[in-house]
This record gives structure tokens, C-alpha cells and sequence, in this order.
């Protein structure tokens, strides 16, 4: 297969990249290996909410900057802005404006702000675009009383659970005026499943008479408790149930809205399917490739080599051409980053398709509180870049000129506790494929 | 035998599982049967191999749940290949020869496979009974072979005809079917497990090839297709039967573009609004989404519909993996939910390029009583080709 541009990887990081491209008329092909860290994530874009080492909020997200180029100008936000927070800002504000309208139409927000929203857990996680049915989830400067509210044999949410972690976490925070309160409603036809995920009872939801039920009792409970905004756990995963909501509404006479769970998450699996449908529509041809092989020739990539599964694993190989290629794998939770241990208890880090050098902490590895406010040493390590988004060794000698990196993959930031996942995805691949361009 | 080094390969790819879940919103069987007795993907590949011991007759229930679709393997963030670790689990059940169902309705299965030369056990006469009722004619040598498979043969004979009359139109005398001396590929026995069987099968099946001298094999049956392109040689070590194997949409569009056939206009003929099923053979597994749209999309005359879901991310029909043989109640419960989303889309006929499919979404029409038209490809293609002068 012959092409313009090869995106490794089918996240974010990769699509943005690859519709980028197309829309300037490159052709662009995808391989991947099934779904990544986006089909898993909230759903939410997260531009930039925390600096480790700084006390409180980013707002608006991008006033962040001046202070990331002074404690982290390695961070690939000040690395895509050649070194500057105004460079930075700008190219960020380039990239959302540049984002395909089908993404756009599946969010609400501004770069202009960030906001909380209520999560599964009942923590308040600030965020900048949420997806409409987590609109309601967000914590306003209205009064609200917000009724968390569980799916009796749902063991994803517990709506007990949360109330009392968002009572705490609002209070810490002086957002007094929210007030959250616990509920639980049945659905038809789910009683006694011992393992009930969000995604059965989304099928279950999808025929009339369940749906029809659930709205009497959902409509129930709102009469009782009369609250501004009800949240559900995350069940509305398909297009149809999402049109749903509006129904629920108007018999509840509140705001019905989800909230971001663990995954499998709806709002993670509608960016996911959003991402997929871009590709679709753009001619962006896309390949399950389980390994991939890169051929070098003169200091260039010159082919990969996909190992295709045919079926139980057997493979077939498949050959892809490209003058100018794009590495979108993610981190360690789709193995664009490994870690391998030898007896010894060693860690070895690689990159798993070039083998590129890596930005590596001298840190320890991990710290013992998962929540650590300055973040994980491990999630720092990644792809070090130039400006241009290729790929440089510890020297900051190019490796392949014809090589880009995008995403999560990159190294010198912790996407979790800044929470920049996302930002940093749709920047870095914009700046990728505008590189590509010669713009 | 079961293949160790096969089993390493499962065991490896199981490590990958993150548990994230993720196989359990796309899972065919898991959406029908909302997960009760049986526990998805990732409890047939991670957790249920890992303790295959205690688990005991739950494992054998759970590993013929699954249609082999394979979109939980192009979902999965871990590479867990959970497809060939439900294959591994019936390869080892099979060997066991357990006496309580399913496993004794499988290796019995088996046994008639080998026997009658058709998963439906019947007469090698009846198997050709399609090609008599239209007077075709079998045998000989040809440049071109039409594999028709045993679905299409036996239960389907409105798909065999219209993919052996459209083929004689286009190709004439270059093109011979086998009819009723036409044999098993092996597929269904080595999906229930039963790679021994399998082997057996091919061997037949590529002795009765060989005699047409045909170059090149043509099959509207994924499975067949990928049997001859994939499993007879890295799996049972022999050759494919002849130089170029192809399945039907590939070798229409190959005419199509070289201008040997041309479509005239079928409105009125056909339904006017039909909606296309990805196989989860042909696409998932044979990277064939593109040739049969592309076949249908250059008929005049017919407007063709998308699914939500489509192409890598089709959902399975239910009838794929041995399932309608073992749970055809079932692999039609799968299927009828595809058919009414259909029926919501406005479409007034299916078209799948399977038979497999076209069986299963066939009797979930009837059996639901969902009023829409199955259809194959090569019943499109027969209405519409014409023959270049």
C-alpha cells in the first residue's frame, strides 16, 4: 500500500492528525490495533487543569502556560510552541478551531474556561469540553440540586458512595450552593444479572417498553425529590439513546444528564465512534494491524511492515509506503509504550514500534499515593520532540526526518494530574500534520 | 492433538487483558443474553482459561456461546485474542470426547462431517439437487471453478443458482461448478475444534479441485474462502487448491473494471432502499469491506444503506463460529435485532455477501416475523448483469 501520510494509531491523537491532512488533500491511512486510551477515557477534552507543583486551578485552562514554560519547558504544549506560552496559547487555540465539526458537534465548552463536573465517584474532576450528556454534570454558579442516582444491580455506580464524596469535595471547595442527594431506580428486565454492566442495560434500554418504564419510574422519583438535574450513571452509548434524553427530560421535568464513569465508559465509546465515523467519511482507509516492523533506509522510514491477523494467529504482512509517517500509539495503556521486568526486578522502558530514545525521570518509578498531586513519575516518560513534532534523541539530533509523534507517546508531562490529556493529543497532532504541510 | 505452541501464543495474548471491559459493549451474545450465564469476551479468554480446571462444565457451555466474529479481538486495547483462545478451549474439549452436550452433539458433528461430506448430513444427490433444477451442467475443465459451499448448496440454492447463472453469463464455458460432487472445505469441523477432521476434509476437497484444472476458485462463502487463502496452509500444511483463490465480490469487480460485464438498470426488479451486512468473515477476517459495496454502489436502479455500525465495527449477524449449529435460537435472536435496526433505517431488503448470514438473518425473518427481504450479492449481481457484447 502506497500513501502520503501512514498515522500509526486510530486515538485522538491519530484521527486529528490524519483529518488534518486529508482536509489539505494528503491521502492518509491508518493502521491500528484496536481501541486505545480514548475509547477508555472520559470522553472529556481536557486542556489543562493543574501545573504540578502549583496550588489550584488553570483558568482559564491556557493562562497556564506562562507558568509551564518556566517549570516544564520541555512540556509538549511549550514544545509545540517553539518554547513560548504565546506561541503555545496560539497554536492551542489553532488546533481546537481546527478540530473536524463532528467532534465540535459532540461537545460544549470554550477555551475560555475551565469548570467542574460531577464523575462517577462522586470527585469533582475540572475539565474544559465536556459532551452534551455531561453538560448537566457541570458545576455551575446557579444554585443546583442534583440528584445522583443509581441503577438498582448497577455495582459501576454507587450513587450512596458518590453523594458522600461530592458533599466533601464541594464543601472543600466553597460550592456550597451545589446540593447532591443519593436515589436509586429499577430497570425492566435487568433484576438478578449478577454481572450488570452500563452496556446491557443501554440494550435493555433500547427497546420501547423498557425505555418507556424506566421513563415512569425516572419520572417518579423526580416528582418526589424535585431536583434540578438527575444523573445517571453512563448508559446512553448509542446515538439513539442519546436523542433519548430529551424525552426523559420533558416527563421529568429536569435536567437528565450522565456521569463520567470507569471504563467501558459511554462517553469514551462516542468519541470513539465519532473519531471512526471521521475516517469513514474522509477517506481515511484504516487497517487492524497487530505488530508492526519499521523498515529504515537512509536515515528516513522508509515502510512498515503490519503483521495482519488472519485468524487464531496466523498472520499475514502487509506492506505500507509513506513518504512522511505519524506515531499516535499512546502510552502504556495501548503499548505504544512498554515496560518490560527482568528477574532482577529491573525495568527496561521502550517505545514499541521505532525503539525511539526516551525522556526517562531519574525519579524512583512510582510513587505509593495513586493521586499524588505532582503526578507519577512514569507518566512523564515518552518521545522527546523538536518543534516540528519529530522525534530528536537525548542530543536533540532529529532521528528520522521523516517521523512525527503525537499524543500520549510524548514524554515530559503527566496528562493525569494536569489533566491535559486530550489538549495535548489534538495539539501535538495539529502541529504534527502542520508540519507535514510545510505551513 | 491440540498445538502447544499454540496455546502459548493464547496464553501470552490473555496477559494482555486490562479488564477494562471493553469487549463486553460490542459482544453479540453478551448484548442478547445481557451477560447472565454467559460472562463475554474477556471471561472466555481471560478468566475462564486461567482457571479451566475449576470452571469445568461451565467452560464447555460458555466456548460454543461464541460466533467467532472477532470484534472484540479489534476493540481490545491488550491484543487478547479472544477468538483463538475460544478456539484453543474447544480443541481441547473435543479431544476430551466429553459425553454431556454440547460436546457430544459437537463430536457427533464431526463424525457425520466426515461421513456425508456436508455439516447438514445429507446425500452427496441432494447436495447437486440446484444445479439440476436449473439444468446447469457439472464437472469438466475449466479455467475458472465456482465453489459453491455446502450452505449455499444445500440450504440456499436461490444463492447457488444466482451465483452459478451470473457466473455462466459473464464467463461462459471458462467457468464449471462442482455440483453434487462438490465436498466440505473443512471450516465448520475446525471451528467446533475438530482440526483432524478438518485435514481430512481439505484433502478430499482439494482432490475433487485439482481434477477441473481450474487456475482460479471463486466462492461467495467467506469461510470457505478463507480456508483455501489461510487455514490449509498454516494449519494443516497443504496447498490451496488452485494459484488464485477470490471471493465472489472480488471476482465481479475484477470483470467490472476490466469491462467484461455491465449492469443495467433493476428498479422495480429489486427493492429499491437495501442495506449492506459486513460478514465478519469477509471483513474482519479477510479485510473485504470495499468490493461488494463497490458491486452494489454500480448497479443502477438500487439505493444501498449504511448501518451505524459498519465495516471493522459491524456487528455480527449471531450465525458465525458453528453457533447456529449448536444455539440457533439463539444466533437468530442476534440476527433478529440487526434486521429491525434495518427495518428502522428504512430499508426494505438485506443484502450480505454469506451465506452463513443470509441463513441465519433468513429464518429470523421468519421466525420474528420482521417483514424484509435477505438477500445475497450474487442475487443483486444475477438481476443486474449483462454480458458485453
Amino acid at each position: 500500500m502506497e500513501t502520503d501520510v501512514l498515522v500509526i494509531g486510530k486515538g485522538i491523537a491519530g484521527v486529528v492528525a490524519a483529518a488534518n491532512l486529508a482536509k489539505s488533500g494528503k491521502k492518509v491511512s491508518i493502521i491500528a490495533r484496536g481501541y486505545g486510551a480514548t475509547a477508555l477515557s472520559s470522553g472529556c477534552l481536557d486542556v489543562l487543569s493543574y501545573i504540578p507543583q502549583v496550588q489550584g486551578i488553570a483558568q482559564p485552562p491556557l493562562s497556564g502556560f506562562k507558568m509551564l514554560a518556566i517549570t516544564n519547558n520541555n512540556h509538549p504544549y511549550i514544545i509545540a510552541g517553539e518554547g513560548d506560552a504565546g506561541k503555545a496559547e496560539e497554536i492551542v487555540s489553532e488546533a481546537f478551531a481546527n478540530l473536524p465539526e463532528e467532534i465540535k458537534e459532540l461537545y460544549v465548552g470554550s477555551l475560555e474556561s475551565n469548570f467542574y463536573v460531577i464523575t462517577g465517584f462522586g470527585t469533582l474532576k475540572p475539565t474544559t469540553f465536556v459532551q452534551k450528556p455531561l453538560e448537566p454534570a457541570i458545576i455551575g454558579d446557579e444554585p443546583k440540586k442534583i440528584l445522583l442516582t443509581g441503577i438498582n444491580g448497577l455495582l459501576d455506580f454507587n450513587p450512596v458512595m458518590a453523594t458522600s464524596v461530592a458533599a466533601l469535595d464541594l464543601k472543600k471547595r466553597s460550592l456550597g450552593h451545589i446540593k447532591v442527594k443519593a436515589a436509586k431506580v429499577s430497570v425492566k428486565g435487568v433484576e438478578g444479572i449478577p454481572t450488570l454492566t452500563t452496556s446491557t442495560i443501554a440494550s435493555v434500554l433500547g427497546e420501547k417498553e423498557a425505555f418507556n418504564d424506566f421513563k415512569s419510574e425516572l419520572s417518579k422519583i423526580a416528582k418526589s425529590e424535585e431536583p434540578d438535574v438527575i444523573l445517571l450513571p453512563s448508559i446512553f452509548t448509542t446515538p439513539e439513546l442519546v436523542k433519548s434524553i430529551e424525552e426523559l427530560e420533558n416527563a421529568c421535568g429536569c435536567k437528565i444528564g450522565e456521569v463520567a464513569m470507569a471504563p467501558p465508559n459511554a462517553a469514551g465509546l462516542r468519541i470513539q465512534r465519532v473519531l471512526n465515523n471521521i475516517c469513514e467519511k474522509m477517506g481515511i482507509k484504516t487497517y487492524q494491524i497487530m505488530n508492526v516492523t519499521p523498515v529504515i533506509k537512509d536515515g528516513r522510514v522508509e515502510k512498515v511492515i503490519g503483521e495482519q491477523t488472519v485468524l487464531f494467529g496466523k498472520t499475514k504482512e502487509l506492506e505500507f509506503k509513506a513518504d512522511n509517517f505519524i506515531l499516535a500509539t499512546g502510552d502504556f495503556i495501548s503499548e505504544g509504550l512498554v515496560c518490560e521486568v527482568d528477574e532482577e526486578l529491573n525495568r527496561t522502558f521502550k517505545e514499541s514500534v521505532f525503539n525511539l530514545p526516551l525522556y526517562i525521570p531519574s525519579e524512583y518509578f512510582a510513587t505509593l499515593d495513586p493521586f499524588n498531586p505532582s503526578g507519577q513519575p512514569f507518566s512523564k516518560i515518552g518521545v522527546m520532540v523538536n518543534s516540528n513534532m519529530k522525534p530528536v534523541d537525548h542530543n536533540g539530533k532529529v532521528v528520522y526526518d521523516n517521523l512525527y509523534a503525537a499524543g500520549s507517546i510524548l514524554g515530559y508531562y503527566d496528562y493525569r494530574a494536569e489533566k491535559s490529556g486530550m489538549g495535548v493529543a489534538i495539539t501535538t497532532a495539529y502541529k504534527a500534520a502542520k508540519s507535514i504541510l510545510g505551513r | 492433538m491440540v498445538d502447544l505452541s499454540f496455546y502459548r501464543k493464547v496464553q501470552e495474548s490473555i496477559d494482555g487483558c486490562i479488564k477494562c471491559g471493553l469487549c463486553l459493549t460490542i459482544c453479540p451474545t453478551f448484548e442478547v443474553l445481557k451477560g447472565g450465564q454467559f460472562g463475554g469476551p474477556r471471561y472466555l479468554s481471560a478468566e475462564l482459561q486461567r482457571h479451566l480446571m475449576e470452571f469445568g462444565k461451565i467452560a464447555y457451555d460458555a466456548s460454543y456461546l461464541c460466533t467467532i466474529c472477532r470484534h472484540c479481538e479489534f476493540v481490545c486495547p491488550g491484543n487478547v485474542a479472544t477468538p483463538a483462545a475460544t478456539l484453543f478451549l474447544r480443541q481441547v474439549l473435543s479431544e476430551l470426547k466429553l459425553s454431556a452436550k454440547p460436546a457430544s452433539d459437537v463430536n457427533e458433528g464431526l463424525k457425520g462431517m466426515l461421513e456425508h461430506g456436508n455439516p447438514y448430513f445429507i446425500s452427496s444427490e441432494m447436495k447437486g439437487e440446484w444445479l439440476e433444477e436449473i439444468d446447469g451442467v457439472a464437472g469438466g475443465k475449466a479455467e475458472i471453478i465456482g465453489w459453491v459451499g455446502c450452505t449455499s448448496s444445500i440450504r440456499l440454492p436461490e444463492l447457488a443458482q444466482a451465483f452459478y447463472q451470473s457466473l455462466k453469463k459473464a464467463c461462459g464455458n471458462d467457468f464449471t461448478v462442482l455440483g453434487s460432487e462438490e465436498w466440505c472445505c473443512g471450516k465448520p469441523a475446525f471451528l467446533l475444534g475438530g482440526k483432524d477432521t478438518a485435514v481430512k476434509l481439505a484433502s478430499e476437497s482439494i482432490n475433487r479441485i485439482k481434477k477441473t484444472g481450474a487456475k482460479t476458485l471463486v466462492t461467495p462463502c467467506p469461510a470457505c474462502l478463507s480456508a483455501f487463502k489461510y487455514e490449509y496452509k498454516e494449519w494443516y500444511g497443504l496447498e490451496p487448491p488452485t494459484p488464485k483463490v477470490l471471493h465472489y465480490s472480488e471476482f465481479v469487480k475484477e470483470l467490472l473494471d476490466k469491462g467484461a460485464i455491465s449492469f443495467r438498470n433493476v428498479a422495480g426488479e429489486l427493492p429499491e432502499k437495501i442495506i449492506y451486512h459486513d460478514p465478519c468473515e469477509l471483513g474482519r477476517g479477510l479485510g473485504i469491506y470495499d468490493e461488494p459495496r463497490e458491486v452494489l454502489e454500480a448497479i443502477p436502479g438500487i439505493l444501498v444503506l449504511e448501518y451505524d455500525d459498519k465495516r471493522e465495527n459491524s456487528k455480527c449477524c449471531g450465525g458465525g463460529g458453528g453457533m447456529f449449529g449448536v444455539y440457533s435460537d439463539l444466533s437468530m435472536a442476534i440476527a433478529a435485532r440487526k434486521l429491525k435496526e434495518a427495518l428502522k433505517m428504512g430499508a426494505k431488503a438485506l443484502v450480505s455477501s454469506c451465506p452463513a448470514c443470509m441463513l441465519n438473518f433468513k429464518y429470523a425473518a421468519i421466525n420474528y416475523e420482521i417483514p424484509i427481504e435477505v438477500l445475497d450479492l450474487s442475487q443483486v449481481v444475477e438481476k443486474a448483469v449483462s454480458q458485453k457484447s
